[in-house]
C-alpha cells in the first residue's frame, strides 16, 4: 500500500524544507552504547523530531519552527537497534555497504587525496570494514537554530541527554551555516537549482514541472511510475503496529514508507588556491571573472551563463528567472555555458540526448534535493594565501535511490572525463584532480585533467586543472518516518 | 576491412577450475603489463574477454568462454594470435577438455580447433551482431586518436588559434544545430509495439513489487577500471515452442534492421559492439557487449532508447520481468542476476568512447586531404597540379 498524498506529520522536516530561516546547523555523529538506554533516548527524540507538518498561527498561515531536529541512521545504527538481521537485506545495497566500499570509492572519485582512509568522518582509517572502523557511526543528529547562541545551547542540552543514555560522539561534531548573502566559499550564490516535489506542501518557486515525490520519498510513485524499493520487517517484529502492512509482501510491514536516504559528504574548499589559479592564469579581472563563471556555469551573483553569457544580469539573479532555462534552444553547443561546467553536468537538463524532451525525462531520473551548508569562516576578500583554516561545504542530499540518483550524478556526470563527448574533462570545480594549485601532484594520483571552454571559431582548452575540492568525510544514512523511529525505539507511537 | 567475432566455450577439467580462474584473474588485473597474454601485440584485436562460467543449474561443470572481436578474416586473425599470444592461449586452454596441448601455437591448428569449437550461427540459429564502426580497424582507431591528440595540442598554441580565426572570418557563419525532435508516435508504431510486446508476453506498466537489486561483488570489482566496460550475460531460453520461435524472429529482424548512422547502435551512442547469439544447442542465449561509462547509464539507455528491443529478445528467456525493461528495478535485477564477471577484459582503445572515436575519425579525414597524393597531389608535400 502506498500513498497518493503527502503525510506531512510522518515525514521528517529536512526532506521537505531547507529551513532557510534556521541559519545555523550542527551535525552530531553518534554511536550507541548500551542499547536499552539508546532506545529510551530514541523514544524521546522521536517525539521531538521536526516533521514537515507546520503549526498554524492564529491567522491560519503556517508557523515556521524556531529550531529543527532531524535524525538519520547508518546501516550499523539500524542493526544496533535490533532491526531483524534477515530483513537488513531489504535496504538498498549501497546503504548496506556504505560509502566507503572499494568499488564505490572508485566510482565516487574517492581515491588518492579523497580516499576514505584519510577522512575525518565516516572513513576507514586503515580498516576496509566500516563496522570495525574506529569511527563507526550509528546515528546522525541534525540540529538547526536561528542563532549561534541558540544552536550552542541546543547542542549542549542534547549532548547532556545522549551522554546520559550511553551514546558517544563517534566523529567530530560539524557546525555549518547558511551565509546571509547566499554565497559559498568560492564566492558564488549556491543552492539555486533545487527540484520541486510534486504534492509537497511547500510552495513552488519555479513553474517548470515538479519532480514526482517517489524520487525523494519511499512509498510514493517515482519517475518510472513505480514505488521505490523499500525496507520491510516481518510483522511479528512490530508488536506495537507502528508500521503499515506492506501491500506487496504478505506478513511484512513497511519500514521505509515516508522515509528517504540521506547522503553526507564533507567537501573542503581550497579558496586561496582557487583565487590564485584564476589570478595567475587570467591577468585581466574581467577575463578572470568570466573564466570563473565558465567553470561554474553561472556568474557569481547566480546569473545563468546560458541566458547571459557576456555579463551578469541583475534581472536574472532571483527566482524563478535564475533557474528558468534549458540548453537545447539557448545554448546547444556550450558557447555560453560550457558543456563541462559544474552546473551543466550536475543537471544537464535537456542536453544529454539528441532529443531535448527525452533528455529532460532521462535527466529528471537523476535529481537530488540538496541540503548543504558552509563550514569554516570565509577567507577575507583579496586574500590569496591560505590561512590554514579549514572551510568548505557540508554537502547533504536526499534521494529515494542513492545508486540511481546521487551516485549516478557523481559517477556519470561529475567525474566522467568523457561526459557529453568530451575527451578528458571531469567537473572543473569538484572533480578528483591531481594536486592543489601550486602543490606537487599527490603520488597516489597522477591524473591531469582539462577544462574545455567552447567558443566559435576556436575553443580554449585549459590543461592540468588543479584540485579545488577535497573530500574529508562521508556516509550514507536512512531518514526514517516518525512511525519508523518509534518502531526502532521499540515503543508505541504516541498519537 | 570487416570486423568479426568468434566465441569458444570449453569445459574446464574439474580439477583445474581454481587454477585457471587464478591464472586469468592475474592476467586481467595487469592487462597491459602481464607476460602471459599481451593482446596489445595483436594489432587486429579490438576487444577480447575470458570468462569463467560457473556450473549451470541444469548440470555440467565450469566452462570457459573466450571471445575476440577483430579485423579481417578469421583465418588470418588466428594466425596472428597463434604467432603472438599462442603460448598464452595454450597455457589457459591446456586446462580444458578436448584441447590438444600445443594446438594454439600453430595458426592452422588453432584455426581448425576454433572452427570446430566455436559458437556458430545458421538459419535456425540467427544472431544479432551490432558494431558502431563497421570497417574501421583497431589500428586506424588508435592512429586517429593520436592524430586528434596532436591536433588538439597544436590548437592550444596562439599561432594555430589565430589561423583558425582568420579562416573563420573568411567563411560564412555556421548555422546553429537544430535539436532533433522525436516524431510523434504514430498509431502504427504504437500498434506494432503493443503487438510485439504481447507476442512475447510483456505487459508494459506492470511493476514487480519491491524488487531489491543485489550485485555480485565480483562484478563491481572489475567494473569501471577504464572508460569502457564489458557485459556478458547468459540466460536460459524458455523451452516452449513459441518463445523459441519468437526469439529467432526477434534476432533475425533485429539483425537486418540495424541503424545505419555511423557511430550509433540503435540510437545508443555509447555502445561499441553488441551481440546476441544462441548457444548450447539452443538452450541458452549469450549476450556480449562493450559500452562506455557507468552501468547505471547503460541501463538508462536500454530503457530509454531500446526498450522494445530488450523486450522482444529477452522476454523469451526465463526470469525476464513481466513488465519488460521499463519495470526498471526488475530489469536491473535480471541483468545483475545473469551478468557474469569477466576475468580478462582487453580493449585496444580502453579510454576511447564511441563519441571520441567518431570525432577522431572526422578530424583525421580532414587532415588527410592535406596529404592526399592520389588525385591532385599532396598540398603538404608540395606535389601539386599533377591531376588537374
Amino acid at each position: 500500500m502506498a500513498n497518493t498524498e503527502f503525510k506531512p506529520d510522518e515525514i521528517q522536516g529536512i526532506i521537505v524544507s531547507g529551513y532557510a530561516h534556521l541559519l545555523y546547523s550542527a551535525y552530531l555523529f553518534l554511536r550507541f552504547g548500551e542499547i536499552g538506554a539508546g532506545k529510551q533516548w530514541l523514544a524521546e527524540i522521536a517525539k521531538e523530531t521536526t516533521t514537515s507538518q507546520y503549526d498554524k498561527s492564529s491567522d491560519g498561515s503556517p508557523l515556521k519552527p524556531d529550531c529543527a531536529l532531524n535524525i538519520a541512521f547508518t546501516c550499523e545504527g539500524v542493526r544496533a537497534l535490533g532491526y531483524p538481521p534477515d530483513s537488513l537485506a531489504t535496504f538498498a545495497e549501497e546503504f548496506r555497504q556504505g560509502m566507503v566500499e572499494q568499488s564505490r570509492s572508485r566510482r565516487l572519485g574517492d581515491t588518492g587525496p579523497n580516499a576514505p582512509d584519510k577522512w575525518e568522518i565516516g572513513g576507514t582509517q586503515g580498516s576496509q570494514d566500516p563496522a570495525s572502523a574506529p569511527g563507526q557511526i550509528d546515528v546522525l543528529l541534525i540540529l538547526q537554530s536561528k542563532t549561534q547562541d541558540e544552536l550552542r545551547a541546543f547542542c549542549d542540552a542534547h549532548k547532556e541527554r545522549f551522554s546520559r543514555c550511553g551514546l558517544i560522539e563517534a566523529a567530530p561534531k560539524q557546525v555549518g551555516y547558511l551565509a546571509p548573502d547566499g554565497k559559498e566559499h568560492f564566492g558564488f550564490t549556491d543552492g539555486i537549482s533545487q527540484p520541486e516535489i510534486e504534492g509537497s506542501p511547500k510552495k513552488t518557486k519555479y513553474d517548470d514541472a515538479p519532480i514526482v515525490a517517489g524520487e525523494f520519498l519511499l512509498g510514493y510513485k517515482n519517475s518510472y511510475g513505480s514505488f521505490p524499493p523499500t525496507p520491510t520487517v516481518p510483522a511479528t517484529a512490530d508488536p506495537f503496529n507502528n508500521l503499515r502492512l506492506s501491500a506487496d509482501e504478505p506478513g511484512a510491514r513497511d519500514f521505509g514508507e515516508n522515509g528517504s536516504y540521506l547522503v553526507f559528504r564533507k567537501l573542503e574548499q581550497d579558496v586561496a588556491g582557487f583565487r590564485r589559479y584564476f589570478r595567475d592564469n587570467f591577468s585581466d579581472p574581467t577575463q578572470c571573472a568570466l573564466m570563473q563563471a565558465k567553470f561554474v556555469g553561472r556568474w557569481q551573483d547566480g546569473t545563468p551563463l546560458a541566458l547571459s553569457p557576456l555579463s551578469p544580469d541583475p534581472k536574472l539573479t532571483a527566482a524563478p528567472q535564475n533557474n528558468r532555462f534549458l540548453y537545447a534552444d539557448k545554448d546547444p553547443q556550450g558557447f555560453g555555458c560550457p558543456i563541462g561546467s559544474h552546473i551543466r553536468r550536475t543537471n544537464p537538463r535537456d542536453s544529454v540526448r539528441a532529443d531535448p524532451h527525452g533528455s529532460l525525462v532521462s535527466v529528471n531520473r537523476h535529481r537530488i534535493i540538496r541540503r548543504g551548508v558552509s563550514y569554516g569562516e570565509r577567507l577575507p576578500a583579496d586574500t590569496y594565501t591560505d590561512d590554514g583554516k579549514p572551510r568548505g561545504l557540508l554537502f547533504f542530499c536526499i534521494n529515494a535511490d542513492i545508486q540511481r540518483q546521487f551516485e549516478f550524478v557523481q559517477q556519470t556526470w561529475v567525474n566522467d572525463p568523457k561526459f557529453h563527448g568530451l575527451y578528458n574533462d571531469p567537473d572543473p570545480l569538484i572533480a578528483n584532480n591531481g594536486a592543489r594549485y601550486g602543490e606537487p601532484i599527490d603520488p597516489s594520483s597522477t591524473d591531469s585533467y582539462n577544462m574545455t571552454v567552447q567558443s566559435y571559431p576556436v575553443r580554449t582548452r585549459l590543461t592540468g586543472i588543479p584540485r579545488f575540492v577535497t573530500v574529508r568525510g562521508g556516509a550514507y544514512f536512512f531518514l526514517p518516518s516518525i512511525s519508523a523511529l518509534y518502531f526502532l525505539a521499540g515503543v508505541k507511537k504516541h498519537l | 576491412m570487416t570486423q568479426d567475432e568468434f566465441t569458444v566455450i570449453l569445459n574446464i577439467k574439474s580439477d583445474r577450475v581454481k587454477h585457471v580462474t587464478a591464472l586469468l584473474t592475474d592476467i586481467g588485473q595487469d592487462i597491459q603489463g602481464n607476460k602471459t597474454m599481451r593482446f596489445q601485440t595483436t594489432p587486429s584485436t579490438h576487444f577480447a574477454r575470458w570468462v569463467v562460467l560457473d556450473p549451470t543449474a541444469s548440470g555440467g561443470g565450469s566452462r570457459l568462454l573466450f571471445s575476440c572481436w577483430f579485423d579481417g578474416l578469421l583465418k588470418d586473425y588466428l594466425a596472428e594470435l597463434a604467432a603472438s599470444i599462442g603460448p598464452g592461449i595454450d597455457t589457459i586452454w591446456t586446462n580444458c577438455e578436448g584441447y590438444q596441448p600445443g594446438c594454439a601455437i600453430d595458426g592452422s591448428n588453432l584455426y581448425a580447433f576454433v572452427i570446430q569449437n566455436m559458437v556458430t550461427t545458421g538459419f535456425f540459429r540467427p544472431q544479432i551482431f551490432l558494431c558502431a564502426f563497421p570497417g574501421l580497424t583497431a589500428k586506424r582507431i588508435q592512429a586517429c586518436a593520436r592524430i586528434r591528440e596532436a591536433f588538439d595540442t597544436l590548437l592550444d598554441t596562439e599561432q594555430a588559434q589565430q589561423l583558425v580565426k582568420q579562416v573563420a572570418a573568411l567563411l560564412p557563419p555556421p548555422k546553429p544545430p537544430q535539436p532533433t525532435v522525436e516524431n510523434p508516435t504514430s498509431w502504427w508504431s504504437t500498434f506494432t509495439t503493443n503487438l510485439a510486446n504481447r507476442l512475447v508476453g510483456v505487459q508494459p506498466g506492470y511493476v514487480a513489487p519491491n524488487t531489491n537489486v543485489q550485485t555480485d561483488p565480483k562484478l563491481l570489482n572489475v567494473e569501471d577500471q577504464v572508460t569502457q566496460n564489458q557485459m556478458t550475460i547468459i540466460s536460459a531460453i524458455k523451452p516452449q515452442i513459441i518463445p523459441r520461435l519468437a526469439l529467432r524472429i526477434a534476432l533475425w529482424v533485429g539483425h537486418r534492421n540495424q541503424p545505419t548512422r555511423f557511430g550509433t547502435l540503435s540510437n545508443v551512442a555509447t555502445i561499441h559492439l553488441a551481440r546476441w547469439i544462441i548457444i548450447d544447442n539452443g538452450k541458452n542465449l549469450l549476450f556480449e557487449s562493450n559500452y562506455d561509462g557507468s552501468w547505471e547509464s547503460y541501463i538508462d539507455d536500454f530503457g530509454d532508447l531500446a526498450s522494445l528491443g530488450m523486450n522482444v529478445i529477452w522476454a523469451n528467456c526465463t526470469g525476464f520481468p513481466k513488465g519488460g525493461s521499463l519495470d526498471i528495478e526488475a530489469f536491473k535485477k535480471v541483468i545483475r542476476d545473469h551478468q557474469i564477471p569477466a576475468q580478462v577484459f582487453y580493449s585496444a582503445y580502453p579510454d576511447q568512447t564511441v563519441a571520441n572515436i567518431y570525432y577522431d575519425k572526422q578530424i583525421t579525414e580532414g587532415l588527410e586531404n592535406l596529404l592526399n597524393t592520389e588525385d591532385v597531389g599532396s598540398f603538404a608535400a608540395g606535389v601539386l597540379g599533377s591531376g588537374i
